[in-house]
């Protein structure tokens, strides 16, 4: 099995990066398949992800690495790129809510900060109103699996899962980003 | 194509009231210049503060935890704090952070500043 990922990218650890990150990850997931709600929410997802990396494993550090994977488990729509398209354009991709072979997108995330027990990234009680602590709450809302682990040189490494459904049943869903 | 320049931070006085207009993305780097808006806004006393999110498409914990921290620092000085204008992407992410309960979020610009 190939596992390599479909999109890679390193970014240095700067917020004005988000934005374009989450324009990335929210254009290719709709082109795999995904419902315009579960492209918010994975964006959302990794925005939330390398904020707490800028944040809590750099101190807010503004060059150093992040990197980005994103994995399209069961594969991607074959572009036919012959000019025969029925729509008269030169090539051709699923769009959002079309049939095609993605079944979920794998997001990594993974960085050189300081090392820390994975058991101890979780939400904070959210009855404890207070500025801060919400991003791994909200990972957690909207990803289907959220496994935190360290690298094995330095770093961590985050990996989120998001199930492709029906366009009917994750754009009815109550809590969305 | 969404419009990701900086975010730009309006700031106007209506009644007692200080509306500050966000306009573009509140994240991680445009949350501290909001900070330091409704900080400065808090800063005056008897003034209500309205925040007026109807220019802004997309918000992220930390336009949350700004939001949170204005909203008690509201409530330590005595002081007045609204929230209005919510667009139906950043109205999603606060009930995600099940903040719907907490904020003081009012239909309208309107109702805010009375």
């Amino acid at each position: 099995m190939n596992d390599q990922p479909h999109i890679q990218l390193q970014i240095r650890s700067n917020p004005l990066f988000l934005s374009g990150v989450r324009e990335l990850v929210y254009h290719v997931s709709h082109r795999a398949g995904f419902s315009e709600t579960c492209c918010h929410q994975m964006s959302l997802a990794v925005d939330e992800a390398i904020c707490n990396v800028i944040r809590h494993g750099y101190d807010r550090a503004a060059d150093r690495p992040i990197w980005i994977s994103l994995y399209f488990d069961g594969g991607l729509a074959e572009p036919d790129l012959s000019g025969a398209g029925g729509n008269g354009s030169a090539g051709s991709l699923a769009v959002s809510g079309a049939a095609g072979p993605t079944k979920a997108m794998r997001i990594v995330i993974e960085d050189e900060a300081r090392q820390v027990d994975p058991a101890t990234i979780r939400s904070r009680d959210l009855d404890d109103i207070r500025p801060g602590g919400l991003g791994v709450h909200i990972i957690h809302e909207v990803m289907d699996e959220v496994r935190y682990e360290r690298r094995d040189s330095r770093g961590m490494r985050l990996t989120m899962v998001k199930q492709r459904r029906s366009p009917e049943v994750c754009g009815t869903e109550d809590a969305h980003g | 194509m969404a419009d990701h320049s900086a975010l730009q931070i309006g700031l106007r006085r209506q009644g007692r009231a200080v509306v500050i207009s966000p306009k573009g993305d509140v994240d991680l780097t445009g949350s501290p210049a909001l900070g330091v808006e409704l900080r400065r806004a808090m800063s005056e006393a008897g003034v209500k503060v309205v925040v007026d999110l109807s220019g802004v498409p997309y918000m992220d914990s930390s336009g949350l935890a700004t939001l949170i921290a204005a909203m008690l620092a509201a409530k330590k000085s005595h002081g007045e704090f609204a929230v209005c204008g919510l667009s139906e992407r950043v109205r999603t992410i606060v009930q995600l952070a099940k903040l719907d309960r907490i904020l003081p979020i009012v239909a309208s610009l309107e109702d805010a500043v009375k």
